[in-house]
């Protein structure tokens, strides 16, 4: 190992974070730095308060939490790694290094106010229907312009090779990862860095203690399985870390209801994504595509927005934000909605239409739930591998949230309440 | 419901009648071969992992289909693990007529692989797309060194035997006839 000056960085979930020179210098360029002034939760905090950490302090975590992963997979699993993967001793440094790269800069990409930017990016040619640029895309091309020199060329990486296109592969799951691919799962997967830093995080500055789950458990139990049908190499728990697995579950589905969709939150990224429409030129951002275009695109952040903002641009959503008269909830499914229920919701959308009401759906929201089941490994030496679901009742009755939320101007609630009532003939 | 999660859920249904023993991973692969080879407009965004392509909305959609009743999901357990299994369930849903050729061509291309197979696969066609797209072309022993990087846990050889099934099926466009 280079000898190399450690630095640490305190973090309020993990104490602290050791970085080496490499690292800090990566942290010290511009467009990492802009980080600092993009909200973790975008709007959240207009419900918890305490909710305005940013993305910067997100990504240094997922780089820790990544490490811890991997470095538990190498202490318990190095026969795999050698026989499977064929690492020596270098090759698991490099992909760990690849690894906490890849993690530290997964977020490079993202726009003003996080997720409730997502939906403003440029529509992006493929061989089918048009579809936006995805912030994983725009992370991608920012390291390869960016982040390419500091990262191919830092004295550091001549212990490794590491090339941007590969930290870029990894996070983009393209092709140029390379045999960096088999790791993409501990950045974005069912058991990943990503989602396992954030959940904690977001608990913490929120408020919302019942989320905070065993992760030093899943750290301590987590290991590769190759399924015996496909040879794959799949990253999974121990048996004595299953609970821990459960709990990792449970605290998404919390959050997800509590705080990621929670009908406030959801409603002024709402207001935010229109306001946004009549800031940008065009309506959205430039692509990532050319110097110029990732230029502007690092322009934006939370600062500039607030300035616009505050100086009475984004319309009138704008104002909404400006003064919180922001549309209200008036009518919302359960959480599964039946047919009967999905037919009444329609029914209220219709009726409302006049006041032109705003429909938004937890199925569209980018914290969603659904996702691949997680494996267990026995640890009786039979090499029996079980997914979560068949072995936790809990987890095997979660669904993904289906729920539909219907919201209205403030002005109109009350009109749009009697219309609702008349429409179930409860009218007095 | 939109006319694209009708489409969806249709040929998750279309694809549980035809498919013996139909596992998650069928069903992403299958879904993937729809959309990447013969053109249906499903708009999913797949991304590679090192088990192929693969996109979170198909398991979401799958799940719908489960708890909608259109589907029906069992647990089958093997000597050292478990998958489930799909089948169509007790709730109808309108056939999906205007794909029939395409569905018949799929499940009758790749219906009865092992998910192996079908990862394999599938991993070629997304490398063999991703070259096509940055405007490259591969020989065979260009794209079967690539596919074995992303995953070493294949033998080359077997890696380059489906890239044969698949350049004779005329699937692959960044193919060079080196």
């Amino acid at each position: 190992m280079p000898n190399r000056r450690s630095i640490e960085i305190r973090c309020p979930i993990y104490g602290f974070i050791p970085l080496d020179e490499w690292e800090r210098e990566i942290i010290s360029q511009p467009a990492f730095q802009r980080l600092r002034r993009i909200r973790q939760l975008a709007w959240t905090d207009y419900v918890y308060p305490g909710a305005m950490h940013t993305r910067f302090e997100h990504s240094i975590g997922v780089m820790h939490m990544a490490t811890l992963l991997y470095d538990g997979i190498a202490s318990r699993c190095g026969e795999v790694l050698r026989e499977v993967l064929g690492y020596d001793d270098s090759g698991v440094r490099r992909y760990r290094q690849i690894i906490r790269l890849a993690a530290l800069l997964h977020d490079i990409g993202h726009g003003p106010f996080s997720h409730a930017a997502e939906e403003l990016t440029p529509s992006k040619e493929t061989s089918g229907k048009p579809r936006a640029w995805k912030h994983e895309e725009y992370s991608a091309w920012i390291i390869r312009t960016c982040f390419r020199d500091v990262i191919e060329n830092h004295k550091a990486n001549s212990n490794y090779a590491i090339t941007a296109d590969e930290v870029a592969g990894l996070i983009e799951g393209g092709t140029a990862a390379k045999r960096a691919a088999v790791w993409r799962v501990l950045v974005s997967g069912q058991l990943d860095a990503d989602r396992m830093d954030y959940l904690l995080r977001d608990s913490y500055h929120a408020g919302v203690e019942y989320v905070r789950y065993d992760w030093r458990r899943i750290v301590g139990t987590v290991t590769v399985i190759q399924d015996g049908d496909t040879d794959r190499l799949r990253v999974g728990l121990l048996e004595s870390g299953r609970h821990a697995g459960e709990s990792l579950l449970i605290a998404r589905y919390m959050m997800f209801n509590q705080v990621y969709f929670h009908k406030t939150r959801v409603i002024l990224d709402h207001h935010f994504h229109e306001a946004m429409r009549t800031m940008l030129p065009n309506g959205h951002f430039p692509p990532p595509t050319t110097e110029d275009g990732i230029k502007e695109y690092l322009r934006w952040d939370d600062w500039l927005v607030l300035g616009r903002l505050a100086a009475g641009e984004g319309g009138e959503h704008g104002e909404c934000l400006r003064t919180r008269n922001f549309c209200r909830l008036v009518k919302e499914t359960d959480e599964f909605p039946d047919d009967a229920a999905m037919t009444e919701f329609e029914n209220a959308v219709q009726a409302l239409d006049h006041l032109s009401p705003v429909r938004l759906e937890a199925k569209k929201s980018w914290y969603k739930t659904g996702d691949d089941d997680l494996q267990i490994a026995s640890e009786d030496g039979s090499g029996d591998v079980r997914a979560l679901s068949s072995l936790s009742t809990i987890v095997g009755t979660m669904k993904e949230t289906r729920r539909v939320r219907l919201y209205v101007r403030p002005e109109h609630r009350e009109k749009a309440r009697r219309l609702l009532e008349k429409g179930r003939g409860t009218e007095r | 419901m939109t006319e694209t999660e009708r489409l969806r859920h249709g040929l998750i249904v279309s694809l549980a009648g035809r498919v013996e023993r139909m596992g998650r991973t069928a069903v992403m692969k299958l879904l993937y071969f729809l959309q990447t080879l013969k053109g249906v407009r499903l708009d999913y965004y797949f991304t590679l992992y090192h088990y192929g392509p693969f996109d979170s909305e198909v398991l979401s959609d799958l799940d719908y289909a489960e708890m909608s009743g259109l589907v029906k999901k069992t647990l089958h357990r093997y000597p050292r693990s478990e998958s489930y299994i799909y089948s169509v369930g007790e709730k109808g849903i309108a056939p999906i007529t205007e794909h029939e050729a395409a569905l018949n061509w799929v499940v009758e291309m790749f219906g009865s692989r092992t998910a192996g197979e079908l990862e394999m696969a599938s991993t070629i066609v997304f490398a063999d797309r991703k070259a096509h797209e940055k405007k490259r072309t591969l020989s065979a022993a260009e794209l079967a060194t690539l596919v074995s990087e992303i995953k070493p846990y294949i033998k080359e050889a077997r890696i380059k035997a489906e890239i044969d099934r698949l350049r004779t099926a005329d699937v692959l466009i960044a193919l060079r006839n080196d």
